[in-house]
């Protein structure tokens, strides 16, 4: 029984150790290679402190050494934490801070990036910093030895660590409404959940080659690297520079021999609007899978036309991984609607309940989708809070006193086959190219702004991006602006695609009556 | 204003960071793929050329400078068709 996300390694390695586990240009890591490497790199860890459950941080572009690293964190009983390479500095610095982040893999030419992010505490926390592409860099203020990758490979690889399947495998960072973003903790058991299950139903073999195009914080990357881990497959990761380009990507996808592909919809979609996609063919792409926000139903079409794959919408918040799935078919041509998010994936418990907490079932109208089973997250990092309002006690009550269940936020309507069809949101959580985006989030960054008295950010709907980010903002009196300034300013605070493309300055923001601003009046505007 | 200029002054007010003639666009992930497309737009626009989709690929849009060498190209054949 494999019970540790490091177990599907050691398992494949025993059986096709000379198969390619990676595959990227010209370079090429066999199964035992990647089974090495990466023992190498957790006695690399254990030798400099690490600790069974200790939380290391991964800052770096995508590249091989981020899988060799990951397994090697996994190997040591650790917990790893993908942090987005694209992350503003604060944003560093505070997941490095809230998640108690005492060893960090980078590459060299980050290391003064690191440096300048953290506070001379939070360097001083450190234990080691590992610079993955090449020898050991100098660093002038990190007094803890800053490790080369030619320091790691001089070790043996360790004996991994067997933990239990309740341990935390990684932590995933996700927009905070209140500003701040939150640690979505996942055990090996629930990664396990959707590991095993998107191997079965999709039938991952030796034969595969599954492309890497989700960044490592998604976790559309956990099919990517562990299902085809599992199944014996060749990841193969896609260069960030082909992911700009869709006339490259779509050659990409060819040339390689993809033979499932995982994305948010936006990337086909462009692909199709500018990429040519559907002027060539994929012979050997079998399976196409799309989830992280709605798949335009126009747009769809085209992508069911342009290829032969079979072709799936996954959905599940970042705290569930995927708990529906629903199979795109030759009938869908005759949509006019978006399709549904279909049913409950194996292992899951999937149900709809009203605001009076009663179950909903077909044409009962709409209702919030809950989620129950081995597959959800074990709660937000150092925020018992938060977690406590979205792991909840069953609604409709259960024989087992600690059983939670997750209120996934979503509103969803129950289509006469069973299918669950999406809603909309309960709150202010919006979906921008698959990114999950709290508006909250935004407007807290631009409340540091010390011109900016008040500040709402809403969603205005755009076909190819879902939404783009409109912000309406009052100054304090006697305060200017120089243009763009806010936007410069944000962009130390949140990632790229959370900067609002256009900034309104109000002389005040419309109320409700009950004295909240009026965003659908802001909308409207 | 020269090209380079015009491009740079674009590229701070959309993407709000000043960059040089030859910083990398791409690297730092400050020009993505949807980025790519707004200075298609902005590219077409100002200098009155018309950007294949063949033409957009990652060698023009490296640096403020390879973006420069694809319009004075693509003016150049403009003006002798």
């Amino acid at each position: 029984m494999l019970y540790q996300l490091w177990h599907l390694l050691a398992d494949s390695a025993a059986r096709h150790p000379n198969a390619a586990a990676i595959r990227l240009g010209d370079q090429r890591l066999s199964y035992s290679e990647l089974d090495l490497l990466s023992g190498k790199f957790a006695t690399a860890l254990i030798t400099h402190g690490l600790a069974p459950g200790d939380r290391v941080g991964l800052f770096f572009p995508k590249s091989i050494a981020s899988l060799v690293t990951i397994f090697g964190i996994l190997k040591a009983g650790g917990v790893y934490v993908p942090i987005d390479p694209a992350s503003p500095r604060a944003r560093l610095a505070y997941i490095v801070r809230n998640c108690g982040i005492r060893h960090l893999v980078t590459v060299g030419d980050r290391v003064a990036v690191v440096e300048e992010a953290l506070s001379e505490d939070a360097l001083g926390a450190l234990d080691a910093i590992y610079a993955v592409d090449g020898a050991s860099p100098q660093s002038s203020r990190v007094s803890q030895r800053v490790l080369g990758w030619s320091d790691v490979m001089l070790s043996s690889p360790a004996r991994p660590h067997d933990g239990v399947e309740s341990d935390l495998a990684y932590i995933l960072y996700t927009s905070g409404s209140t500003g701040a973003p939150k640690g979505v903790m996942i055990s090996h058991r629930a990664a396990l959940t959707f590991i095993d299950w998107t191997h079965d139903e999709f039938d991952v073999s030796p034969r595969d080659v599954v492309s890497s195009h989700a960044p490592l914080h998604f976790d559309l990357s956990i099919f990517d690297v562990f299902t085809t881990i599992k199944g014996g497959g060749t990841i193969v990761p896609v260069p960030d520079r082909l992911s700009t380009f869709p006339l490259k990507l779509a050659a990409f996808i060819r040339e390689q021999k993809i033979s499932i592909w995982y994305s948010v919809p936006s990337a086909l979609t462009l692909m199709l609007q500018r990429g040519k996609f559907a002027s060539a063919t994929y012979p050997d792409l079998r399976t196409v899978l799309f989830a992280g926000e709605v798949f335009p139903i126009k747009y769809l079409k085209q992508m069911r036309r342009a290829v032969d794959s079979r072709l799936y919408n996954l959905y599940g918040p970042t705290e569930t991984n995927v708990c529906t799935y629903y199979e795109v078919t030759s009938q869908d041509l005759e949509r006019d609607t978006d399709i549904p998010i279909g049913k409950a994936i194996r292992n899951y418990d999937v149900f709809v309940l009203n605001d009076a907490g009663a179950r909903i079932a077909a044409g009962d109208g709409e209702g919030e989708l809950f989620a129950r089973g081995p597959g959800l997250m074990s709660g937000y990092w150092g925020d018992a809070e938060k977690t406590a309002r979205t792991l909840r006690a069953n609604p409709l009550g259960s024989e087992m006193p600690n059983e939670k269940v997750m209120a996934t936020g979503d509103m969803v309507t129950v289509a006469a086959d069973g299918n669950f069809v999406f809603a909309g949101r309960r709150d202010n959580m919006i979906k921008s190219r698959g990114y999950r985006i709290e508006l909250g989030e935004i407007e807290a960054a631009l409340y540091r702004h010390p011109s900016v008295r008040e500040a709402a950010v809403v969603a205005v709907p755009d076909e190819l991006l879902t939404n783009r980010l409109k912000a309406f903002v009052v100054l304090n009196d006697d305060a200017a602006l120089g243009d763009g300034e806010l936007q410069t300013f944000c962009r130390d605070y949140v990632p790229n695609y959370m900067i609002p493309e256009t900034i309104v300055l109000r002389s005040e923001l419309p109320r409700t009556s009950t004295g909240k601003v009026d965003r659908q009046r802001l909308s409207a505007q | 204003m020269h090209v380079s200029e015009q491009i740079r002054s674009f590229v701070q007010k959309r993407f709000h960071k000043e960059v040089s003639a030859t910083d990398s666009l791409l690297d730092s992930g400050l020009v993505d793929s949807v980025g790519v497309f707004e200075m298609v737009a902005f590219v077409e626009e100002r200098f009155g050329v018309k950007i294949s989709d063949d033409d957009i690929v990652p060698e023009h849009f490296e640096t403020i400078e390879t973006l420069e060498a694809l319009i004075g190209r693509l003016r150049q054949a403009r003006s002798a068709s």
